[in-house]
């Protein structure tokens, strides 16, 4: 009796044989105007999404601009406050903390007036 | 008038030449013509593969769903047209494109649960046991053009997983290199070997299993 692989090598051969011979399908001319015909439509379907974006497209297209700007803005302001005087800064400090005498904030910052 | 007619003899050509026109254009600028808007010129693209994402198509996907899976290929070549790069071949991209195609349509088939695992046919059992005692060096080309011999295949693929049934159809039996499947699977080079190796083993269990007394 025949080794169990080689029986087995010889089917799978077979198998290999049936699906490489499989014939390439003739595709009628309806088929092509079918895709040409979906193609045109998703054209047109982008055309209209480019000229009336909708309003989460037009969200979403905002967010980063206005995180950077935003961000750049805060910056600024940062940089803004730490090379001005310690004054306005203790004053921003009692505008926050409500002391108005700005007591407080002199003495948490270590500043003197 | 007479002029006028052979002037316009002179600027338009007659069908033939405007056939060797449209097919002296290389893939590269019929691709560019589609993207700056002339959809139509993508006709010729399907003039040149449709044959070939067919062919690619046929031997991956039930015969019934081959118009379908082809027309998904060519609609997935459209939408990522712009992605196209000119370093490789329109052809080989496009053959990517159709075997993800074939990927994704078992993928579904599966996640759908409309492949339930069938017992073989009388037939099938038959072929498979002539076959299995004809120790002849040709046997397996002659039953291979057997109708029986797709049934079988059908039947044996049916156990594998849709990444099993791809890459061991492209590995095994379509003779394409491992970096090749990799590539049109975007997949790494050592999963495609073990995974086409895993799947050949599972096939020869499945053949295995099926045949008492073997």
């Amino acid at each position: 009796m025949e080794k169990k692989t080689k029986q087995i090598e010889r089917i799978e051969k077979a198998l290999a044989q049936a699906h490489r011979e499989q014939t390439t399908p003739d595709l009628p001319p309806e088929w092509r105007e079918g895709v040409m015909r979906h193609i045109r439509r998703i054209q047109v379907e982008v055309h209209e999404a480019g000229a009336f974006p909708s309003t989460t497209l037009v969200f979403q297209r905002m967010i980063l601009p206005l995180a950077t700007a935003t961000g750049l803005v805060a910056v600024a302001l940062l940089a803004y406050l730490l090379t001005t005087s310690p004054g306005m800064e203790q004053d921003l400090f009692a505008m926050l903390t409500q002391d108005p005498s700005g007591l407080l904030a002199t003495e948490a910052l270590g500043l003197q007036r | 008038m007479h002029l006028h007619s052979s002037t316009a003899r002179a600027v338009v050509p007659c069908e033939g030449r405007m056939e060797d026109v449209r097919n002296e254009r290389s893939d590269a600028d019929v691709i560019r013509e589609v993207l700056e808007g002339n959809v139509n010129a993508f006709e010729l693209l399907m003039d040149r593969y449709q044959a070939y994402v067919a062919g690619i198509v046929i031997k991956k996907v039930p015969k019934d769903q081959t118009q379908e899976v082809t027309h998904e290929a060519f609609i997935r070549a459209y939408r990522s047209l712009q992605t196209f790069k000119a370093k490789t071949p329109f052809k080989h991209w496009l053959a990517s494109i159709t075997v993800r195609c074939c990927h994704d349509f078992w993928r579904q088939h599966y996640r759908r649960k409309e492949t339930p695992i069938s017992s073989i046919s009388e037939d099938g059992w038959e072929w498979i046991q002539t076959l299995r005692v004809d120790g002849s060096p040709d046997a397996s080309d002659g039953y291979a053009r057997n109708p029986e011999a797709l049934r079988v295949l059908r039947w044996a693929m049916e156990g594998l997983s849709p990444e099993d049934r791809t890459v061991l159809t492209l590995v095994h039996w379509e003779g394409y290199t491992t970096a090749e499947a990799a590539e049109l699977l975007h997949w790494s080079v050592p999963k495609v070997k073990i995974r086409a190796y895993r799947a050949r083993k599972k096939l020869r269990k499945t053949l295995s299993d099926a045949i008492p007394g073997m």
